[in-house]
């Protein structure tokens, strides 16, 4: 098969649509958990057995889990296109082999969505569902990162400077941020997003919460019984591990915005010339700032599902950038072993020798 | 003759005897409710527009369903462990309905191997969402009117129900293997208790359990009394 030197920009561009497609479908997977929707529709592949059960877009729950369904095959579909399409016009074996990732990625994700129904949502697959779909939205970022003309072009060669590698930097900011995604998974999908139900601080003018006996049942007698705008709250009782599930990933927060600015402020004092660094890091800090806000709102709204959803949404479109940020500096700074190489020194035959 | 006779009697009295059931009666009493009554929640039912039109006036949730008076509706009473010894299972079946997107009733008793009739009456698809745990889990979805049969083989106290399309209903089935239980409505009565000691429950789903022990003799026995009160913090 004869592949083109360059490839045309409407594969870019698609890979592109790809990926913000994909963003709206984290969206809509994640609407699905807010408004407990996950099992609106019981069965598997089909919908109450049909592929478009009559009357599915009047009940919310009903709308919710068979649109997530119907978008996610459309971007299934989309993904097996932009496969097929790469690999007969790609010159690059590891874009090639990246889209099949991709594919297989979503192959999967669909297999598991199914399983979570059909097992009725046991916390683990589903909790696998969710990051899976976000590792295969960083897929596509990173296909339409390497689809782009930037990238067939030879970058420029940026020097790290003293400190932490910058690749490795951006590298263990996106880990950090998966592992955000990853605690909040578990804590939505083992019921403990309200665990906590302050903010900023945690329980009862706490900072840490409590969870000996005696504060847990008080707890728990507030939760039923405490009113809020003349309504009584009526939450249902938790369990000491569910509150520390949730205070994770409010304390992990800390780390990730931790990361960010260190990455941040190394960009912006070494490489504040070089777009393709900059104005990632400077989005990320612009969508955490957003992100810590949805945060807040998503407990003091107690759940509002479009608020808790857009929460989800803005985590992923942190990854993403991250990711992107990462490819880049990757791309553009090189290793330090792979730097001007250095001057090998010859150990001296005789002490003659050393003192000439 | 005359011996065979008075002999034969005699085994035919001392068979009724035996054969005969001890005296039963019904326990009667009513379950309380003393203090600040938490109330009922409006249920908001927009989140399918069929369920409102269903509906004219507000429709207030079940579990702190509880009268001025302090009567407590809905909770389950019943004889811990019956009386020891096997009973028929009901040939009829017990009734399981979703109307007006509430489920009705909202507690109820069954007996293991008794059919349920699962029951959609609404113009509109509910699923079923069973979270038995001594018994298998299910979730089916009953998209147009119909009924559909489940029978549970094993007791199971509190298996709880719900719809994952209408999230505000839920409800409650005791899968009892003895016929020793009732619903209460302020006030309960459990028929044909055989006479003996026994420990009576009465569980309610916010409110918790209690216990007392009853003994049950010749006639009914009335004035069974359980209280719930609101809970203390420690």
């Amino acid at each position: 098969m004869t592949r083109p030197d360059t490839p045309s920009p409407w594969l870019h561009r698609y890979a592109v649509a790809l990926a913000c497609a994909t963003l709206g479908l984290v969206f809509a997977g994640g609407l699905v958990t807010s408004k407990g929707a996950g099992l609106a529709v019981p069965d598997w592949p089909l919908s109450y057995g049909t592929l478009m059960p009559e009357g599915w877009f009047r009940a919310e729950n009903v709308r919710a889990e068979h649109s997530h369904r119907m978008i996610a095959g459309t971007i299934g579909i989309a993904t097996l296109i932009l496969t097929i399409w790469i690999w007969r016009v790609e010159l690059r074996r590891w874009v090639r082999f990246t889209a099949l990732g991709a594919l297989l990625a979503v192959i999967a994700q669909a297999i598991l969505g199914g399983l979570t129904v059909l097992h009725m949502l046991p916390a683990p697959i589903s909790v696998s569902h969710a990051l899976l779909g976000q590792t295969f939205f960083c897929l596509t970022v990173a296909l339409a990162v390497f689809t782009s003309p930037a990238w067939r072009k030879t970058p420029p060669t940026l020097e790290s400077g003293r400190g932490l590698h910058l690749p490795k930097l951006c590298f263990l900011l996106v880990t950090v941020i998966f592992i955000q995604l990853f605690l909040g998974a578990v804590m939505r999908h083992t019921e403990s997003g309200l665990a906590l139900y302050d903010f900023p601080l945690s329980q009862e003018g706490r900072l840490i919460p409590a969870t000996d006996e005696v504060a847990l049942h008080n707890f728990n007698i507030d939760r039923e019984f405490e009113e809020v705008r003349g309504e009584r709250l009526g939450l249902e009782p938790v369990t000491a591990g569910q509150i520390w599930i949730h205070f994770a990933h409010r304390a992990w927060a800390f780390v990730v915005v931790f990361f960010a600015l260190w990455c941040g402020m190394r960009i912006f004092r070494r490489h504040s010339d070089t777009a393709a660094l900059l104005f990632p890091a400077l989005f990320i800090w612009i969508l955490l700032a957003l992100q810590i806000m949805l945060g807040a709102l998503t407990i003091l709204s107690f759940k509002n599902p479009h608020i808790t959803t857009a929460h989800v949404a803005v985590g992923a479109a942190i990854l993403g950038l991250g990711v992107l940020l990462t490819l880049q500096a990757t791309r553009m700074v090189p290793l330090p072993s792979a730097r001007a190489p250095r001057v090998a020194r010859r150990t001296p035959a005789s002490p003659r020798e050393a003192t000439l | 003759m005359k011996r065979t006779f008075i002999t034969s009697a005699l085994a035919v009295v001392c068979l009724a005897a035996f054969a005969a059931p001890a005296v039963a009666g019904s326990v009667k009493g009513n379950v309380m409710f003393e203090g600040d009554n938490p109330g009922r929640k409006r249920v908001r039912m927009d989140a399918d527009p069929a369920c409102e039109k269903l509906h004219q006036r507000p429709v207030g949730t079940e579990d702190y369903k509880i009268k001025d008076t302090g009567e407590v509706y809905n909770a389950f009473v019943y004889i811990k462990g019956g009386d020891g010894k096997d009973h028929p299972v009901p040939e009829e079946h017990a009734k399981l309905n979703q109307e007006g997107c509430m489920y009705d009733p909202h507690v109820q008793g069954i007996r293991v191997n008794q059919t349920l009739d699962i029951v959609n009456s609404d113009p509109t698809m509910h699923n079923v969402h069973c979270m038995a745990t001594e018994n298998k889990e299910f979730n089916f979805g009953q998209p147009t009117p119909g009924t559909r049969e489940q029978v549970f083989r094993r007791a199971e106290n509190a298996v709880y129900f719900k719809c994952d399309v209408h999230p505000w209903m839920n409800a409650y089935i005791f899968v009892m293997d003895h016929p020793y239980f009732a619903v209460s409505e302020g006030a309960f009565e459990i028929p044909n208790v055989p006479a003996g000691t026994y420990t009576l429950v009465a569980w309610h789903e916010k409110l918790g359990e209690l216990e007392q022990e009853i003994t049950v003799g010749d006639g009914d026995l009335e004035g069974v009394t359980f209280t719930f009160t609101n809970p203390e913090k420690k």
